[in-house]
């Protein structure tokens, strides 16, 4: 099993499951119609309460990231069904982190802005970003 | 519906009270994680509710029976694994499990073999010949075998090495996921509680100081590094929430159910880290004063 719990971290274990499989989903390493484990059997291999992965299935369900049809089990969505809203809501919380991480070292404001740019030209000329590229093409 | 429901109940030892005022429910089905420091009274209250002891004072129910008039039909419906379980050393596996069948009237004898054979204990072995780790296996499935609605833990897992300790906490998991079964267990290991348990209380200081749904208290629960003027001490010690402020080089840390929001618009604050907290980390900002 892939997702590990990790009871020092001081994130809620059903938020450390929920956020495995959602950054599974976003690599490529779950995709569309993959069937994730039942509740019983995945909290039995972890060894955490049913609750737990209940609580992490329905966090995800309301991401938009899995459904959960009656009695069929658990299936993996994929992120473009993520609703519009909540990717916009992520998006800004990573822009305000960017922003205060560049007060904290000193910078103004803008420099986040330059340092952006720069990241893009990089991320432009690679093949690993080239393929980021087409694939938001054919969204 | 409560398996379990305490209140005010008291416990003195001679003119020394142990446990004062504990209020507690302990819903149908769940798997209830007691936590404290040693002496804190965890095993009193356990034996409290078992009927090894009588009460002080307050008033309480097991599985809808009052406290203090538990009869044997009412216990048969509980199982009691204590931290260290004696058993009759020169009896073979086998022979205790017969033993045991015979007095207990829910015997689940397939149930039996089935735990024998998930913790790999050998039937033909005498219990004094067990290792620790197997006489704490053979405990839990003693008792589960007994197809208790009501199973109560001091202790459990303690002394297992990690391999044995796992198979341990799956076979309590896959068992406390019965409908109609509640676990109720104490420990130390307070890693083992956050993962096992869906509920749980802290006893300190003779009483309960927080109980309820472990993912909804962790939830709220935060841990604020705040850079800030040491006059807003007073304003951070009036937040809704605030359990402990404590005085840093340049600011304060802050712990409690606290709303980050009402702390950012408080003048003098300047910086702040927002961190959550494992249930370890929330043991200590009480125990610790």
């Amino acid at each position: 099993m892939w997702i590990r719990i990790d009871s020092q971290s001081g994130v809620p274990i059903y938020r450390q499951i929920a956020s495995q499989i959602e950054q599974a989903v976003l690599s490529g390493v779950l995709r569309m119609g993959d069937k994730l484990p039942g509740v019983r059997e995945l909290a039995v291999e972890l060894a955490v309460n049913p609750a737990t992965v209940v609580k992490a299935y329905d966090e995800l369900q309301q991401g938009g990231l899995i459904e959960q049809p009656r009695g069929r089990g658990t299936f993996v969505l994929g992120r473009a069904v993520l609703p519009d809203a909540e990717r916009r809501r992520r998006l800004r919380a990573a822009a305000q982190a960017l922003l205060l991480e560049t007060e904290r070292l000193g910078f103004r404001p803008e420099e986040a802005l330059v340092e952006l740019e720069r990241a893009l030209r990089e991320t432009a000329q690679s093949p690993e970003g080239q393929r980021e590229e087409d694939g938001d093409v054919r969204r | 519906m409560s398996a379990v429901s305490l209140e005010g109940l008291r416990k003195n030892f001679g003119s020394v009270p142990v446990l004062d005022g504990i209020d507690l429910e302990v819903p149908a089905g769940s798997i209830y994680g007691l936590l404290g420091l040693n002496g804190a009274g965890k095993t009193t209250l356990l034996r409290l509710l078992m009927g090894f002891l009588h009460p002080s004072g307050g008033s309480g129910s097991v599985l809808g029976h009052p406290l203090g008039r538990l009869d044997a039909t009412v216990r048969a419906r509980m199982a009691y694994v204590p931290e260290h379980p004696a058993f009759y050393p020169g009896m073979r596996v086998g022979e205790l499990l017969r033993f045991v069948a015979a007095l207990h009237p829910r015997w689940d004898a397939d149930a039996a073999a089935r735990y024998l054979d998930a913790f790999d204990l050998p039937v033909g072995r005498r219990v004094g010949a067990l290792s620790t780790g197997m006489r704490t296996q053979l405990a839990l499935g003693v008792a589960l075998a007994t197809q208790p609605e009501l199973l109560i833990l001091d202790e459990p897992a303690s002394g297992l090495d990690p391999v044995h300790r796992r198979r341990y906490l799956q076979v309590l998991l896959e068992a406390g996921a019965a409908p109609d079964r509640t676990v109720l267990l104490t420990s130390q290991d307070l890693g083992l509680v956050e993962r096992t348990c869906d509920h749980f209380a802290l006893i300190h200081g003779r009483s309960i100081q927080v109980s309820g749904p472990m993912a909804e208290i962790l939830d709220a629960e935060r841990r604020l590094l705040i850079s800030a003027e040491p006059e807003v001490y007073e304003a951070l010690r009036a937040l809704s929430g605030v359990r402990t402020v404590r005085a840093e080089a340049h600011g304060f840390l802050v712990t409690g159910a606290v709303d980050a929001e009402a702390v950012r618009t408080i003048a003098g604050v300047s910086d702040m880290q927002e961190q959550g907290v494992s249930l370890e980390e929330l043991f200590w900002s009480y125990v610790e004063d």
